[in-house]
């Protein structure tokens, strides 16, 4: 490439200026204190400055139950993180995740193409980064599923032929 | 002769649950929504059965995948 994108991968689909929108959850091991939280975040900071992402949006989930248990934890803490930039820092978040001990799981989510930067200021602040060492407010009750739609396709698992069992 | 059939409803209704609620997104991070489109042992139920659009089921099912990922719903359900 002759362009003057050194350092930094730009697809050849995408529109020049733009960055790309991702979205990552993070699963921590529970263990994991509101200093190990800090710690990560600000050094996942310095990669995305390093890469010229930026993180828009970071939220604490707090302790779930797991569905199933991840290397033998069966519990978790989400972190929710938003962010623009290449298909690099994608590379190079999720390479620093794979090497942080505390972390059981990640997963990330491309939202939209060529998105403008400025078109979406940064809501991260230095309270807010503090704030996400904090586990929410209220802890989510697990709300009940909608029972009545439930109840319908319970019904249906076994009472005729639609669906085989295994 | 000792099981009763649950009569089978004439007709499956077409209200679904996102029908009546336009302000429903399927998400992945929503899994109490999702877990509406799953059965007891954790499987997506077919459009047929759920009554909602070939567009909704397309996304009920990229999202219940994703959110198994993330082990907010289950695989399987022993």
């Amino acid at each position: 490439m002759s362009e003057s994108t050194v350092g930094q991968v730009v697809s050849v689909q995408s529109r020049k200026g733009t960055k790309r929108e991702y979205e990552t959850v993070i699963i921590l091991r529970p263990n994991v204190n509101k200093n190990g939280i800090l710690e990560l975040v600000h050094k996942m900071q310095g990669v995305f400055e390093k890469y010229g992402a930026r993180l828009i949006k970071i939220e604490n989930w707090g302790s779930r139950t797991l569905a199933f248990p991840i290397k033998r934890s069966p519990t978790g803490i989400y972190l929710y993180w938003r962010f623009l930039g290449g298909s690099d820092i994608v590379h190079e978040f999720e390479r620093n995740l794979q090497i942080s001990e505390s972390v059981l799981r990640y997963y990330t989510v491309r939202l939209e193409d060529d998105v403008d930067p400025d078109a979406r200021p940064s809501e991260i602040t230095e309270d807010l980064l503090q704030a996400v060492a904090e586990p929410p407010p209220e802890p989510e009750p697990q709300p009940e599923p909608v029972r009545e739609e439930e109840d319908r396709f319970v019904s249906d698992d076994d009472g005729d032929d639609d669906e085989r069992r295994r | 002769m000792s099981e009763e059939k649950a009569p089978r409803s004439s007709k499956a209704s077409r209200a679904s649950l996102l029908a009546s609620d336009k302000t429903l997104v399927i998400d992945y991070k929503n899994p109490q929504l999702l877990r509406a489109f799953l059965t007891d042992r954790g499987k997506i139920v077919p459009a047929r059965i759920s009554g909602v659009t070939a567009k909704q089921q397309r996304q009920i099912t990229k999202a219940v995948k994703r959110a198994r990922m993330l082990a907010l719903l289950p695989y399987t359900v022993a």
